[in-house]
């Protein structure tokens, strides 16, 4: 267990400069969001309404209140989360391959660890999972600071004071997938998508082990899990139509995923107990 | 006693180990000879579960290859084995945390012996440098068995004689040393055991001291023959 | 330890960001408006049933379905995921035949009008199109209709050619009847352009023999270029004496549901005898807001300020029965409000209702023309909150 551990903490932290990096792009730059939205609100508010005579109300009618909800619209605020996003899906492939290439031979070392394969597999995974949801745990522990800067800086009779789970909705389609309203579609997505990386780790091991007789043999497990994920789904669309309850057919995806979960896991450590090569 | 028999392993349709089999005592340094692409780094490889083979066995101390095995074999690959990353007390630090067989000691010994400094970088260590190091967190190990590839290839002279010294030390002498190079000159007095590879077969195993007592052949002398064929 | 701090640091961070925005989003369900159906006079045995259905629209531009009783406001939205996931907020009867006939309900399509349930027997049909794309309309129309019966839990499957399938661009079931174990269908059905032909729609009744699985009678019933109204409960899946008819054949309809074009017919379609009568009621009557049937009783009502006009025509008898006027405050001319009749009681709802209006609901019974009970829709939480709404209320369902 403490050799899992200390795997986790070494993993976490090769990586941990980068991380907080990316970290630290986010605050400044969604703070610089809150700012310039509301400055461009503002100065809205003087044309319209003080310049050209526009009332309250019907600049309301026609601009909406100010919220965390038009923040989306910005690019100061997307855009580190999309680059927090491009950069992790890299550092899937790097998470391994980083451990091969360039000067670096330090798989050896990983591999002759005095300690189960299976904790290497785990503590990638594991530092992948941390990664993730750290940055989740930001964004959302960001918003309501954004959501109280917003307050000092507009006036309350401009400003709706949107329950902060609430921002993400009605608008960026994406945005609503990564921070959804409730925990049960968190649950959902989060888990779809942990299968999703435990496929590609399965691929990236297969080439690992067979270099480019890997690379085929990868994407045909990867194409066989996605059809195995999605069968029940295929299976409602050439039976009957919603032959399945909508409830039975939830049951059965959860069991479809469980299955390619546990495949990948168990293929990988297959592979990289026996079959992997330096 | 680490026994390797008739493995077999082949890579992407060559067949690059045929049939290998040969026994590494305690106590005794048995050299891998052979040209480069004999096969040499391969089977170093298979006896550490670092490449997979196709048929054949390994037995270390009679037992098959285990995460436990590593507490009492190490291996000092001809590549830095440790984070480039990294400083060198952070790598001695991760050798710590995952060795129970880790002698910080002899550690700092090795390290004041090589001069190497704790707060270097490993990634701008020089080449000489490198090895050194290799050698330092392999020997740190209170192992029964070292594997060494290629310790001395493209290493300066003096430090090359450094390392030689080592081998002389009791550093090496109850364990079990399998050592693979293409320069015998330096250890060619040191090695108890001799393995002749060619294209992934054995061609010839002898021990050193016999061969020379009783036919008068230094392993100079044995090479000649049996390559020249 | 110490050496873990980031470590340590990144998990608290995930913890304390997933956890706290999570358990907000999970309490606070309530920040939606609340109402209630208040008891104003009368037995609350009568009002205790009642769940209104109908969606509520914000300023903001947010829609959410909700239901309304005596206790309480649900929301679609907080149904769990689970419960719900079968999309039938709506449609409670499907619900429950659902809950109790799992396997008989499997991929139907979940319209009530499409199924008919008695003690006996529950029956569906629908119509599959097949479209091979060279014609406007479906190259192939099948009936595809199943019949349970409850009893000996046997299914009786049905799947016949629709006659002429070629000639109609459309044709969709309308209401599903059991008469003496054969399967009685009306199907309304779109005749399609063919060069000098007009347009026409027409209503047919198709019988099905359960014993032979065949089609033994096809009736058409009306066939009118303006198309007709069928009078029936939507929601009813029970059975009905009479099928009711208003055609409009006049051109250019104002189709708006408070007025009817005069000279739009009623007729009546009786499913035991297969009788079609027109009904003798004059064009004055027909202008009526809102006709319905009920048994052999059809009942249609006029709506004017603060009251409610109630002409009852006795298909049987052949005459008007009576006419009964009622008060019942918020109506007004424009009015919709929602009017079912159900065991014998008259249930009436009036639908507008935001912040400064209640929607009064009224039940009487049919027998004795009494009142049986008397609501109104109050808001529970209105100071809370803040937005400016308006509840579109559009369905009854008595438990």
């Amino acid at each position: 267990m403490s050799k899992y551990i200390k795997l986790v903490h070494f993993e976490f932290n090769r990586f941990s400069n980068i991380f907080f990096i990316l970290i630290g792009i986010t605050i400044v730059s969604q703070i610089i969001s809150v700012f310039t939205s509301a400055n461009n609100y503002l100065g809205n508010v003087n044309q319209m309404v003080y310049r050209e005579g526009m009332t309250k109300e019907q600049f309301i009618e026609q601009y909406d209140y100010m919220s965390l909800h038009q923040l989306t619209d910005s690019v100061w605020f997307v855009g580190p989360i999309a680059l927090c996003i491009v950069t992790l899906l890299i550092y899937l492939f790097f998470i391994w391959y980083r451990d091969w290439f360039g000067k670096n031979s330090f798989i050896y070392r990983l591999l002759m660890l005095p300690t189960s394969r299976v904790n290497l597999y785990m503590a990638k995974v594991t530092t992948i999972m941390l990664l993730v949801f750290g940055l989740v745990g930001l964004q959302l522990l960001l918003l309501p600071i954004e959501n109280m800067i917003l307050g000092i800086i507009v006036p309350s009779e401009y400003t709706m004071d949107l329950p902060v789970y609430e921002t993400f909705t009605y608008r960026y389609e994406f945005l609503v997938k990564l921070f959804p309203k409730t925990f049960m579609q968190f649950s959902v997505y989060y888990s779809v998508g942990l299968m999703g990386v435990l496929v590609l780790f399965t691929v990236i091991l297969f080439e690992r082990c067979f270099r480019w007789k890997g690379i085929a043999i990868g994407i045909i497990y990867c194409i066989l899990s996605a059809l195995v994920f999605t069968s029940p789904l295929i299976v409602q669309s050439t039976f009957l139509d919603n032959f399945f309850y909508p409830i039975e057919l939830l049951g059965l995806i959860v069991i479809t995923g469980l299955i390619v979960t546990t495949a990948s896991i168990m293929v990988s450590l297959y592979l990289l107990k026996n079959k992997i090569t330096v | 006693m680490i026994e390797v028999k008739n493995i077999r392993k082949k890579y992407g349709g060559k067949t690059v180990l045929e049939d290998i089999s040969f026994t590494a005592e305690k106590g005794d340094i048995t050299c891998l000879i052979g040209l480069n692409g004999a096969g040499k780094t391969t089977i170093l490889n298979a006896i550490m579960g670092l490449t997979p083979i196709q048929s054949g066995q390994i037995l270390i101390n009679g037992e098959v290859l285990h995460k436990a095995s590593y507490e009492k074999i190490s291996y000092i690959p001809d590549t830095i084995s440790m984070s480039p990353q990294m400083k060198i007390s952070q790598g001695l630090q991760f050798m710590d945390d995952f060795y129970s067989s880790w002698n910080h000691k002899r550690a700092s010994e090795l390290l004041d012996f090589f001069s190497l400094s704790e707060n270097e970088r490993i990634s701008r260590l020089s080449k000489g440098n490198i090895a050194k190091l290799n050698i330092l967190l392999g020997l740190s190990l209170d192992v029964e068995f070292i594997i060494m590839d290629e310790p001395f290839s493209g290493i300066d002279l003096f430090s090359r004689e450094q390392i030689a010294e080592v081998f002389t030390s009791n550093l090496i002498e109850d364990r079990g040393v399998i050592i693979t190079t293409h320069e015998i000159n330096e250890i060619e007095h040191l090695i108890d055991k001799a393995i002749l590879l060619y294209d992934g077969t054995v061609l010839k195993e002898f021990c050193t001291e016999e061969t020379r007592e009783k036919e008068g052949k230094s392993v100079v002398d044995v090479m000649r023959e049996v390559y020249q064929k | 330890m110490k050496r873990y701090w980031k470590l340590i640091s990144v998990v608290l961070v995930i913890f304390l960001g997933i956890g706290i925005h999570y358990y907000q989003s999970a309490t606070a369900a309530s920040n939606n408006p609340q109402f209630f159906i208040n008891k104003i006079s009368g037995s609350s045995d009568e009002g205790n049933n009642i769940k209104v259905f109908g969606e509520i629209s914000t300023t903001e531009g947010y829609h959410e379905n909700l239901y309304i009783d005596e206790e309480e406001t649900v929301y679609q939205k907080e149904i769990s995921y689970l419960e719900d996931l079968n999309g039938m907020f709506f449609t409670p009867e499907l619900k429950r035949l659902q809950n109790d006939y799992l396997n008989f309900m499997r991929g139907k399509d979940l319209r009530p009008v499409q199924f008919f349930e008695d003690e006996t027997y529950i029956a569906y049909m629908t119509t599959d199109m097949v479209f091979s794309g060279e014609n406007f309309g479906p190259s192939k129309t099948t009936f595809r209709g199943e019949v349970l019966d409850k009893q000996t839990n046997t299914v009786v499957d049905i799947n016949e050619s629709m006659p002429n399938q070629n000639v109609y661009d459309y044709a969709f079931v309308e209401d599903v009847q059991m008469i003496n174990g054969d399967l009685k269908v009306v199907v309304r059905q779109s005749k399609r352009v063919v060069d000098g032909d007009q347009y026409s729609e027409e209503i047919h009744v198709y019988t099905f023999d359960t014993d032979s699985q065949m089609l033994i009678n096809d009736e058409t019933l009306v066939s009118e270029t303006n198309g007709q109204d069928i009078l029936s409960d939507f929601d009813d899946i029970d059975y009905q004496e009479y099928l009711l008819i208003q055609k409009s054949n006049e051109e250019g309809t104002d189709s708006s549901e408070s007025t009817k074009e005069s000279n739009s017919e009623l007729i009546a379609y009786n499913f035991e005898s297969s009788k079609l009568i027109e009904l003798p009621i004059s064009k004055e009557q027909l202008k009526y807001n809102t006709i319905i049937i009920d048994g052999s009783k059809v009942y249609m009502f006029k709506i004017a300020k603060d009251s409610l006009e109630t002409l009852v025509y006795s298909i049987d008898e052949g005459k008007l029965l009576s006419t009964k006027t009622f008060k019942m405050n918020g109506l007004e001319e424009g009015s919709n409000p929602i009017i079912k009749i159900e065991n014998n009681k008259l249930y009436v709802i009036n639908t507008k209702k935001d912040r400064e209006t209640e929607a009064s609901i009224v039940v009487t019974d049919l027998k004795t023309w009494k009142p049986l009970y008397e609501g109104a829709i109050k808001n529970a939480n209105l100071s809370e909150y803040q937005e400016d709404y308006t509840l579109h209320l559009n369905s009854l369902y008595i438990d």
